[in-house]
């Protein structure tokens, strides 16, 4: 081995040769590397096309591209800094050594700036992939280079080509087979699940082939005949030796018990010294029934425990390995082999039929269809390959390696733990060259946790042998230094089972050690005791795996609302990340943790259209579709949503239950066209059913939000039912690369919950505190259909009981607890302040990951009974290691969490910077509006162009002229006395009508401070901001600033009287105010008339029962979510308890008249008239928003103030037309209080809240 | 379901096809007169014509460059593209046609010819010896057939309604199972009703038939030939790679059965496998790729296996002058038909009407209202006889009540046929008239009493397409009274809820396409225009000879007992 030196960024030596960087978890891996490529651009001189940097995933090698350019544009910044003196940037310490190293002259710094200047231009062109990524790029460079035909399509695999061929395969020739024998094949683990998944995994292995093992096997001829002979060879074989040897061993299993009770060995089981049964004589009868008849079938054969559990060559060597003898003697091997041969191969033979089968069938469609894979990409470069013919016609690798050699100076492999075999030839074929390439290679042996995927940690010892240096960092900038001080005392010894060792860190964060209550140090274990664990007695019998496991979520649980509950300041839900082995760890966790209230996610970059919400929508909608469809509809019945039991799907063949349910979609899809998807599913799913759902985690959540998805498309694109469900499908099976937000799921959007996240998955992230509640467990033994023999996969056991077999039996269960014990590793060094481990003592864990690092190094083989607590408190203090152990009994808590709730003064505080998630409701107020009968739209589609938000569709459609002769007409049926008095311009009465112009006035009125209206510049950087965003004229800034003042100077009136917006304190007022209230989840949907009903109420209020009659109108049927945003809401007063509150609504209408005798159209406050206005009111139902709006205030404030009354406090509403708003002075002069052109200013109708209020939550009867 | 009459082939695709054509096979000499032989060849498919003669004058096309053949021919021949094996037409003396349906021709005789081997009798013989009812009853025709199953793996039967086709089967089945009582046996059809109706006569067939013997025919599966293949969005999933296996299989209605799916089944069966082809050769073609049975009976083919294929000839059914003017149709043509049609005016059993095109004539409305009344009648009477339990699931059998079997062989009782589902007395229009103008969109109006059509096969609750059922109670208690086929092959009836049919129609009339396969008693055939006065009458144009006289042909052996064929006065047009 060569010597090992400390890794120092600006030190380390570019010159050529093979090398490798060991960076421990937290050092700064990626930071490094775009800085070494820095240096290679400007010290070495090298273009960035000359490097070649590969990580191990897309989003790995993603973010290296960034962190490159973000060095480079740094470093550019720096440079021009010293030239042209502004004031210098703040930069890291790295950076500003290499400025002092490198630009020594003001040349020099020009130089390197156009060396930057030159990589940033080309970097796109860059090669910084995945290897798989590599690999593509340079058959496709090589096929445009020489001109080659190759031009594959790469895929990631080829699951549906294999899918495809496994059931053409289950058709031809598995259905043929008799069902008797089919029968048996099933119990050896044979079924297409399993053909389907060993052949995806041969598929994507490129380091090993598959190697057959019966020689008679012909792939040709048809299995079901060479089946039927090949076991009736199998069974006069048997026989024959049956006769002749089978009393003997029966014999020989009662010496080999009585030999093995000689040696005190009691467990000889399953053979005994004096067997009760005499088990040749039943096996000898069970072969004799069928000395008449055809041969036993292969299920009888499976279903006989004789052999199974007592002769089959298994249970003697399980017995050896258990003890560690050679039992079994030469006499008896012949015997066993046969009675082996008898059980397994007719299994294993099909299994070999096939998998040799459809393995050809898969080779020869992808080449047909010219479709190649990751793992053939690699195994087309492969070197090992060279000579092989089939690749010689189509690419020839020799030029390849030269063209790669000529092409790349430096090659910087990342994450080069996981790297395989294949891989590792590759490049060091193509790189290796030491005279000519620098081959540098960073990686981290213990956090090697993809041997799954082929990486082997033999690939990388080898690698690190045949390295000239080897760099480590050690310089960790992840945790605090009190955790990174115990976790070096901890790590001491290695990773034991592994052995790797470990170095220690050097702590570099700048961050604080976390404070809490309830813990002591960095490093905490906890102690799970079981309940019926007696101290003191002589024999513990331990509680097992699963039974401990069953309790971890409520021990998590229960833990983390203790912590959360003694530390409610310091503390929030996403500080905390659980780390898990398998999913449905997560989902256990998950579960109860929303059981006692917690927030938690489950960590994964998820489509919300893969998940089974999508699914069950899909069916659902597939009903809707064809209601007639009987194999539909039972596949709704036994879903999710109906957990129909197959008893209760036969009988309801007869009971006319199925019927009736394709009665109700059959209505459904005549209602479909008018409620929408989402209206349907809720018309399907009552109160009942839902409750059931939203107990099943994210399932009711992830139906909606998929649902209204589809909904939304349905709106937009026009669909019918049947397309609705075409576009889902698609939606499903179409992978797309970046997920757009809304189609994450919003069940994982919130970002203040617990994170849940496997290990595996962990990798390359961090967090504040870690839980890790299941390392105690000893990982699963790996299951694998093939075994491995050199680089040869067998699916025959024929050699099974052979040395062979058990070695790598015992190899790979000795690599998975090496595995398990670096993914403990990862775990550890995710945390950034706290470390929490649960210990538990379960039956059976020995080869946990734990024991090594909590018990010390030396207890790794000691049985599991004796993993005391003394034992590790011992070796804790041995190791000067402060650990705080706690001992925790599993109890159930009925406790839930309740956010804390601050002791503060009530006031408005910071607005809140953090998202708050509103995306989830659907009603909106405009969605009721077009809810409207199909007639009434038509007739009010002119009105429409003056609304600002709502209506966007179908307004081109109409010409101007028609619409302004409707203005017209209207008009001049007017009253116009009181109106003449005002002044017939607005200042804004040119600008722009339409839903784009009303949208940007309202951006404008948002972000308007009136207070500080006077700041013109301010003012009208605003605007014209603004207007450039949607292209209109900026000669309107002047308008809107008159008009701005006038907003702000206008005695607001009415209950308000003297009351002026520019008085407004900004902190008693909230701009877009969103709001969801829940309509109805109980009940039946709301609809129109029981809406309508409240404006009977409060007769003394404007807007009452002679609104009824324009409501009825509307044709609403809601429940889920209303939504929507409040354009501003405010106190009138700065003392909060005293103030009443407002709702106030901007609305751009127009309301001009616009053919006037002048033929120029004209709009300001005197048609702004109070009958006017109402009119507009009534036409766009503003009456019920702003009834709405004040029952969602009411909502908040009895939510946020303390001692509200909606008599004392609820204000009223106020809509601003601001096309009709008049002059302040003119306002003056005319002094006409009464009212004031442009506003509606109304106190708040209490009772008519109160019953809309009621209306709305009502329960279910 | 493929709507008759309408064009399907548009001229738009003709011209894309022609470009398309000329691009892949560029022609020596591009002529445009050849959008014409595009167009007369697509014409002839969407009847189900493969061949085309050259000789004859397109009669149903009009022609974009004069001098038909000769001009045409001349640029055909000048384009290469009847040249070569790879050529997209093949000329074939006098015949062009397309080399892709031609081709699937030659295959598919080929295949059957290559079949077409005398049977190697296996040793195990008569093991049962059955005791065969006399052929007595049988004439010699038949007898012949049922001699040639001892024989002949490749058996061609044909004959025209009423020639005791099915009695024949049956026999030949009998005399199959003589040789070897534990044959597999397969009876199949094109359509779904087809292969209920075969299985429904063979039923009523072997009523006398002792036990063994009647157990074993009864237990006959009868499928549409799509359901035996197997097929599915991809073809068929029963192929050479997954073989039928099925020692003999019963193929009724053969002139249904186009190209493809015959070509399919030989491909999907055992190389040992008997194959009986049933069918009436006079009948309409199928539309698309060409019906093979017509083909197998031209004279050319059919030397080859002339020794295999039987003709019955005696009918006994519509006897009188439907018989009459049956024979006089096929034999001498459809002027013939029509003289002999205007002279019957006191025939027993056929007559003719004429009427004006702008209503809905006379004896169909009067035979319409009657007919509506006495099934909303029947209907009624069926009510007080089906069980309450029968409402509850469409899955529940109703015993077959006297009044239920009055009931359809009522409906049984009369066939309204239009040769098209639009246009003046299209099938349309007559439903239009009895139910309203929106009875398309208002299909949950239709009263009880109304006849109904399935249009899919549904075989999960037994309905095939084209059964007929009939709307029966009121409101929450609307049901559809069906008879279909349960599980085990049998027969029953069901109250069947309406949203669980897929498609369906009114059945008060029906295209002559969708009646392929029924039969009833009283035939009212509306014809709209015998005249060939007018050349621009769009409805002739569209018929040429031979189709018209195959419409015709299959309109009127509906009947079984009564005719009466409606045309329209001449000054319509």
């Amino acid at each position: 081995m060569t010597n090992i030196e400390l890794f120092q960024a600006n030190k380390y030596p570019l010159s050529n040769g093979m090398r490798l960087i060991e960076a421990s978890a937290g050092t700064g891996k990626t930071f490094s590397l775009s800085h070494l490529v820095l240096r290679l651009l400007t010290e070495k001189e090298y273009s960035i096309n000359e490097i070649l940097v590969v990580s191990f995933t897309e989003a790995t090698a993603s973010e290296i591209k960034a962190r490159i350019i973000e060095r480079l544009i740094l470093a550019l910044k720096i440079i021009e800094s010293i030239n042209t003196n502004i004031k210098p940037y703040e930069v890291d310490n790295v950076l500003n050594e290499w400025v002092e190293l490198n630009i020594t002259s003001k040349e020099r710094a020009l130089y390197i700036a156009s060396l930057l200047l030159e990589a940033l231009e080309r970097i796109d062109n860059a090669d910084i992939t995945t290897i798989h990524g590599f690999c593509s790029k340079t058959l496709h460079r090589e096929a445009i280079e020489n001109g080659n035909n190759l031009n594959p399509t790469i895929e990631k695999d080829s699951k549906s080509l294999i899918n495809e061929i496994v059931e053409e395969y289950w058709k031809k020739e598995i259905l043929e087979i008799e069902i008797s024998e089919l029968k048996g094949l099933f119990k050896s683990n044979f079924n297409r699940k399993n053909l389907i998944e060993v052949l995806n995994s041969l598929d994507n292995d490129p380091n090993n082939c598959f190697k057959q093992t019966f020689n008679d096997l012909k792939i040709e001829e048809n299995l079901s005949n060479q089946l039927n002979n090949y076991i009736e060879s199998l069974w006069i074989k048997f026989t024959t030796v049956w006769e002749e040897k089978g009393r003997e061993l029966e014999d020989s299993f009662i010496e080999i018990a009585k030999d093995l009770r000689s040696k005190g060995i009691e467990d000889t089981k399953p053979y005994s010294t004096k067997p009760r049964k005499n088990r040749y004589e039943l096996l000898s009868n069970w072969i004799e029934e069928y000395k008449e008849k055809k041969r036993p079938s292969y299920e009888d054969i499976q279903n006989q425990t004789l052999i199974n559990k007592y002769f089959h060559p298994k249970n003697i060597y399980q017995l050896d390995m258990k003890h560690k003898i050679n039992s079994c003697s030469k006499g008896m091997e012949l015997i066993l082999d046969i009675i082996g041969d008898l059980y397994d191969s007719p299994g294993e033979f099909v299994w070999e039929h096939a998998l040799l089968w459809t393995k050809r069938e898969l080779e020869k469609r992808k080449s047909k269809k010219g479709l190649i894979n990751y793992s053939d990409l690699l195994k087309l470069l492969d070197p090992k390959n060279l000579h092989s013919n089939e690749i010689k016609d189509e690419v020839n690798p020799n030029n390849i390696y030269r063209n790669l050699e000529k092409r790349y100076k430096v090659a910087l492999i990342d994450e080069f733990q996981d790297t395989d075999p294949v891989q590792f030839r590759l490049l060091k074929k193509a790189f290796g060259k030491r005279s000519s390439h620098l081959l540098l290679m960073i990686g981290d042996p213990k956090q090697a946790i993809y041997s799954f995927r082929g990486g082997s940690l033999n690939t990388y010892m080898k690698a690190r042998e045949a390295c000239d240096r080897i760099h480590l960092m050690n310089a960790n900038y992840r945790s605090t230094k009190p955790l990174i001080l115990t976790l070096n005392k901890l790590f001491l010894d290695g990773l034991i089972r592994s052995n790797l060792s470990t170095q220690e860190l050097n702590p570099c964060s700048q961050e604080d050690k976390l404070e809490l209550n309830g813990i002591k140090e960095p490093f905490k274990i906890i102690n799970l005791i079981c309940n019926n664990q007696k101290e003191k007695s002589q024999r513990i019998k331990l509680d097992s795996k699963s039974k401990i496991e069953d309790k971890i979520p409520k021990v998590v649980g229960s833990y983390l609302l203790e912590l959360l509950s003694n530390n409610p300041k310091d503390l929030k839900p996403s500080d905390f990340c659980i780390l898990v082995n398998r999913h449905d760890q997560a989902n256990n966790i998950h579960s109860y943790l929303s059981k006692i209230k917690i927030p938690s996610q489950l960590l994964s970059n998820e489509n919300i259209f893969t998940r089974k919400g999508a699914q069950i929508l899909q069916v659902f909608i597939n009903c809707i579709v064809s209601p007639h469809n009987q194999q539909k509809l039972a596949l709704l019945a036994c879903s999710e949503l109906m957990q129909w039991k197959k008893e209760k799907l036969i009988k309801s063949k007869f009971d006319g239950d199925f019927d009736s349910l394709s009665s109700k979609f059959y209505e459904l899809s005549k209602l479909f066209p008018t409620i929408g998807l989402l209206g349907c599913l809720s018309k399907f799913l009552e109160g009942k059913s839902i409750a059931d759902l939203s107990n099943r985690g994210t399932l009711l959540g992830d139906l909606y939000q998929s649902s209204q998805l589809v909904d939304e498309q349905i709106h937009r694109q026009k669909f019918n039912a049947l397309r609705a469900s075409q576009w889902l499908s698609s939606q499903r099976f179409l992978s797309i690369e970046q997920i757009p937000e809304e189609y994450q799921p919003n069940s994982a959007v919130s970002n203040s919950s617990v994170n849940i996240i496997t290990i595996h998955k962990s990798k390359g992230l961090q967090f504040k505190i870690v839980i890790c509640p299941y390392l105690w467990q000893k990982p699963p033994d790996r299951k694998s259909h093939l075994w491995k023999d050199n680089q040869n996969l067998l699916i025959s056991k024929k050699y099974k009981w052979n040395k062979k077999y058990s070695l790598f039996q015992d190899f790979i269960r000795k690599e998975s607890l090496n595995e398990a014990e670096r993914l403990a590793y990862v775990a550890f060094t995710r945390a950034k302040k706290q470390l929490i481990v649960l210990w538990a003592n379960a039956a059976g864990q020995e080869g946990n990951p734990l024991s090594g690092f909590l018990f010390g190094s030396e207890s790794i083989n000691l049985k599991i009974e004796d993993h005391t607590k003394e034992m590790m408190e011992n070796s804790f203090t041995k190791r000067e290691l402060k650990v705080d152990i706690q001992d925790i009994k599993i109890t159930e808590t009925n406790k839930t969490w309740i956010q804390s709730k601050r002791e503060v003064k009530l006031s408005l505080g910071a607005i809140p910077t953090h998202q708050f998630e509103n995306s989830w409701g659907r009603y909106s107020f405009s969605k009721w509006l077009t809810q409207r009968d199909d007639e009434l739209i038509l007739k009010n589609l002119t009105d429409e162009l003056n609304e600002d938000h709502a209506f966007k569709d179908e307004i081109e459609d109409i010409s101007f002229q028609e619409i302004d002769q409707v203005i017209v007409e209207k008009d001049q049926s007017f009253n116009r006395l009181e109106d003449q008095i005002w002044s017939k311009e607005s200042p804004i009465s040119d600008f722009p009508r339409g839903p784009i112009a009303g949208t940007c006035l309202h951006k404008i009125l948002e972000r308007i401070d009136f207070n500080d209206i006077e700041n013109e510049l301010k003012v009208s950087t605003i605007i014209e901001e603004e207007l450039n965003i949607v292209n209109i004229s900026n000669s309107f800034i002047e308008p809107i600033i008159i008009l701005l003042k006038r907003i702000a100077n206008i005695p607001l009136g009415g209950p308000l009287g003297k009351f002026k917006m520019k008085n407004l304190d900004s902190k008693s007022s909230i701009k877009e105010l969103k709001f969801d209230i829940p309509i109805c989840h109980e009940a039946n949907p709301i609809n129109t008339l029981e809406l309508s009903s409240i404006f009977r109420e409060d007769v003394q209020n404007k807007y009452g029962s002679d609104y009824i009659n324009k409501l009825i109108d509307l044709n609403i049927h809601s429940s889920g979510f209303l939504t929507g945003s409040i354009d501003q809401v405010f106190a009138d007063n700065p003392n909060h308890k005293i103030a009443k509150w407002w709702v106030l609504d901007w609305k751009s209408n127009w309301i001009g008249n616009s053919l006037s005798k002048e033929h120029s159209s004209s709009c300001g406050p005197s048609n702004y008239s109070i009958s006017k206005m109402d009119e507009e009111m009534y036409h766009h139902h503003y009456p019920l928003q702003a009834h709405i709006y004040l029952l969602a205030l009411h909502r908040f404030l009895n939510w946020r103030l303390p001692d509200y009354s909606p008599q004392k406090h609820l204000g009223g509403y106020i809509y601003v037309f601001l096309r009709g708003l008049p002059d302040e002075e003119e306002l003056e002069e005319k002094n006409f209080l009464q009212w004031t052109p442009g506003l509606i200013v109304e106190s708040a109708p209490i009772e008519r809240i109160k019953k809309l209020d009621l209306l709305i939550k009502r329960q279910y009867k | 379901m493929r709507e008759p009459l309408k064009k399907i082939f548009s001229t738009d695709l003709n011209k894309s096809l022609l470009a398309t054509l000329s691009r892949y096979y560029p022609p020596i000499e591009f002529n445009e007169a050849l959008i014409d032989i595009v167009n007369i060849l697509m014409d002839g498919l969407s009847r189900g014509d493969i061949y085309i003669d050259m000789k004859k004058i397109p009669k149903n096309l009009e022609l974009k460059y004069k001098d038909w053949p000769n001009y045409h021919m001349k640029a055909l021949l000048e384009s290469g593209w009847t040249k070569g094996d790879n050529s997209p037409i093949v000329l074939n003396g006098d015949l062009i046609s397309w080399r892709r349906t031609h081709n699937e021709i030659v295959e598919t005789i080929q295949k059957i010819l290559l079949r077409n081997q005398p049977i190697n009798h296996s040793s195990k013989q008569l093991t049962v010896r059955i005791n065969s009812r006399s052929l007595e009853h049988l004439n010699v025709q038949q007898i012949e057939a049922v001699n040639l199953v001892k024989s002949q793996k490749i058996i061609l039967l044909s004959g025209g309604p009423g020639t005791g086709k099915t009695s024949t089967i049956l026999q030949m089945l009998l005399q199959a199972l003589t040789r070897n009582p534990t044959l597999n046996i397969a009876m199949a059809a094109p359509t779904g009703k087809a292969a209920k109706k075969l299985k429904d006569t063979i039923q009523a067939g072997i009523v006398d038939f002792e036990d063994p013997i009647k157990d074993k025919l009864s237990n006959i599966p009868s499928k549409t030939l799509h359901k035996w293949l197997e097929a599915g969005a991809n073809g068929f999933r029963r192929n050479s790679q997954r073989l039928l296996k099925l020692d003999l299989i019963v193929i009724d209605e053969m002139s249904m059965v186009d190209l493809s799916t015959i070509n399919g089944l030989l491909d999907a069966l055992t190389k040992s496998c008997q194959i009986i082809l049933v069918g009436d050769p006079d009948q309409l073609l199928p539309i698309g790729s060409g019906g093979i049975w017509q083909i197998l009976q031209e004279k050319e083919t059919k030397t080859n296996l002339q020794s295999n294929s039987v003709k019955l000839t005696k009918s006994y059914r519509n006897k009188g002058d439907i018989a009459l003017l049956r024979n006089t149709l096929k034999d001498e043509g459809v002027d013939a038909f029509w003289h002999m049609l205007s002279m019957k005016k006191d025939s027993s059993n056929t007559s003719q009407y004429i009427s004006s095109l702008k209503s809905i004539p006379d004896p169909v409305v009067r035979t319409l209202f009657n007919y509506r009344k006495k099934l909303k009648k029947l209907t009624e009477n069926c009510i007080n006889h089906i069980p309450n339990e029968a409402w509850q699931s469409s899955m529940i059998e109703v015993e077959q009540s006297v009044d239920i079997l009055k009931l359809f062989k009522f409906i049984d009782n009369l066939l309204i046929l239009c040769p098209q589902r639009y246009g003046p007395w299209g099938v349309k229009k007559i439903h239009e008239f009895l139910l309203g103008n929106r009875f398309e969109e208002e299909v949950h109006k239709w009263g009880e009493g109304t006849p109904i059509m399935a249009k899919s096969n549904q075989p999960e609750i037994g309905l095939a397409n084209g059964d007929v059922g009939i709307i029966i109670g009121n409101g929450e208690k609307r049901r559809f009274l069906f008879n279909v086929f349960a599980e085990e092959q049998r027969l029953v009836t069901r109250l069947i809820n309406p949203s669980r049919l897929n498609i369906f129609d009114a059945a008060y009339a029906m295209t002559i396409h969708k009646a392929q396969g029924s039969e009833a008693d009283q035939v009212l055939l509306l014809w709209p225009s015998t005249s060939k006065v007018s050349e621009k009458n769009t409805l002739k144009n569209f018929f040429s000879d031979d189709y018209e006289k195959r419409m015709l042909y299959t309109a009127i052996t509906r009947a079984k007992k009564q005719l009466l064929v409606i045309t329209n006065k001449e000054e319509d047009f």
